[in-house]
């Protein structure tokens, strides 16, 4: 077990977003959840990377569990040296080059030399293919590029789990292509990632998990392949379905 | 005629000499020190520290609604009431840098507020504090979005800098006035002076634009 959590709840003005969310990822998982809109995902990511502070819940990290809102900033930095974050809006530092992008997470916080560092984020780059573009500012890249060095932006301090929010959303079809068979040939490789998407197809074909939510809660989880062929509740069954018809209103 | 072109000649460096002794020192330190305070008390009101963040919307509140002549003249004639003497130029100066950093604390507080919050999570990702992506991520940021509005007021604070005067600082308006005083040709000399007040905006106004254009390697970033 890498990274467990335990009945995490959260509340945005008295709504509960996350009624106690129990979900563990193992080295090595491609983890997919998926859900409606508004099931509360992007906050369930967020408060497992401290985006979001949680009411109440554990989580256990390299061995050790810990209360999840007892965890001082020192801890949570401690934990963030670990995991990497892409966000469904990329947010690249926008007054850094692509390279920069994906060197600061090392020389600033891991104190790694200038030329070690230049030399890690050239290779992340080139992991996404972007090598040639090491020199440009995100507004000089395309979102599918801007995407991919935020991916190596992740990958270069070496985490031990990616999670990603929705990576495609914010990107014209044409370009969700690009990203996706990142992504895809990271889980190859066998990196760690807890990934919400509604990206069905590449859901199926990568995820080795699916985590199913709805409404706050974990609905159900299962195996990949046994999710898609006999879902075990009506409602993770009805969300696959209406998600993997061809949809009608595109034509 | 010649006369008055002999006057000209004899006058702008007599001008000028003040202008770059004391005009130019004088905005520089001011507007340095006005950066600082700008810079520090945007950061306090941005992350709302209790206390200070109440402390400096007072000092912005009084600084910005009083006029500069009158909180010249509080500083330099007023303080030595209580006992508080400065000589003119760090009365000056210490004026101009509170008043200008009143304002531009405004302009980098809108400024900051303008950075996507993604950017501050961002950082937090790779394992940044706050306190370095502030630094290495946001401000720099920030700062880009109020170069122009910076700038701009710079360029008025060379022009107010005239208003030292008052307090007996001899900056080139002071030294205007005295050879006008000698020779009695106002409108000759308060030309010529407005003149080389012109010089100096425009100079600073060319540096503006070359500043603006070095920095917008990373422009059309505010939209994201
Ligand atoms: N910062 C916030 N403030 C208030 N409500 C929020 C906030 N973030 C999310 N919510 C609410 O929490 C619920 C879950 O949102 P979210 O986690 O974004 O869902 P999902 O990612 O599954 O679409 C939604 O009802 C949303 O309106
Ligand atoms: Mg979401």
């Amino acid at each position: 077990m890498l990274l467990e959590i335990r009945n995490l709840t959260k509340s945005f003005h008295g709504q509960q977003v996350l009624k106690g969310i129990d979900l563990s990822v193992s080295a090595g998982d491609a983890a997919v959840i998926l859900g409606p809109s508004g099931a509360g995902k992007t906050t369930l990511l967020r408060c497992m990377n401290f985006l979001e502070t949680a009411d109440g819940g554990e989580i256990t990290f390299d061995g050790k569990t810990r209360p999840i809102h007892e965890m001082s900033k020192r801890e949570i930095r401690e934990y963030r040296m670990h995991t990497a974050f892409v966000f469904q809006s990329f947010n690249l530092f926008l007054n850094k080059n692509a390279l920069a992008n994906v060197t600061e997470g090392l020389t600033v916080v891991r104190k790694t030399d200038a030329k070690t560092a230049k030399r890690l984020g050239m290779e992340a780059l080139d992991r996404v293919g972007l090598a040639d573009h090491a020199d440009k500012y995100p507004h000089q890249l395309s979102g599918g590029q801007q995407q991919r060095v935020a991916i190596a932006r992740a990958l270069a301090t070496n985490p031990e789990i990616i999670f990603f929010d929705e990576p495609t959303s914010a990107l014209d079809p044409e370009l969700t292509g690009e990203v996706l068979s990142v992504m895809r040939s990271l889980a190859n490789d066998g990196m760690t990632m807890l990934i919400v998407t509604h990206e069905i197809e590449f859901a199926r074909t990568v995820s080795n998990r699916i985590v199913f939510m709805e409404d706050g809660e974990i609905v159900e989880t299962g195996e990949t392949k046994r999710v898609f062929t006999h879902p075990q509740k009506e409602r993770t069954a009805a969300f696959l379905k209406i998600n993997t018809e061809p949809k009608e209103e595109e034509t | 005629m010649d006369r008055l072109w002999e006057l000209f000649l004899d006058s702008f460096p007599k001008i000028l000499l003040p202008g770059l002794t004391m005009t130019i020192p004088l905005t520089a330190i001011s507007f340095s020190l006005a950066m600082v305070i700008a810079v520090v008390a945007a950061m306090i009101v941005y992350v709302r520290v209790p206390v200070l963040t109440q402390l400096i919307r007072g000092y912005v509140w009084i600084f910005r609604g009083t006029p500069l002549l009158v909180q010249l003249f509080v500083v330099f004639y007023g303080l030595p009431k209580v006992g508080v003497l400065i000589a003119p130029f760090p009365a000056a100066v210490i004026v101009f840098s509170l008043n200008e950093g009143a304002y531009c604390a405004e302009t980098v507080r809108a400024a900051l507020e303008a950075v996507p919050v993604g950017q501050f999570e961002a950082g937090y990702c790779v394992g940044m504090s706050f306190l370095q992506t502030m630094r290495r991520i946001v401000l720099p940021q920030a700062m880009r979005t109020a170069f122009p509005p910076l700038s701009n007021s710079l360029i008025s604070m060379v022009k107010d800098t005239s208003l030292a005067a008052n307090i007996t600082v001899t900056e080139m308006f002071m030294a205007t006035q005295r050879i006008v005083a000698r020779t009695y040709e106002p409108l000759l000399l308060y030309l010529e002076v407005g003149l080389i007040y012109l010089i100096f905006s425009t100079v600073l106004t060319l540096i503006q634009r070359r500043g603006e254009k070095k920095l917008s390697a990373y422009t059309a970033l505010a939209k994201k």
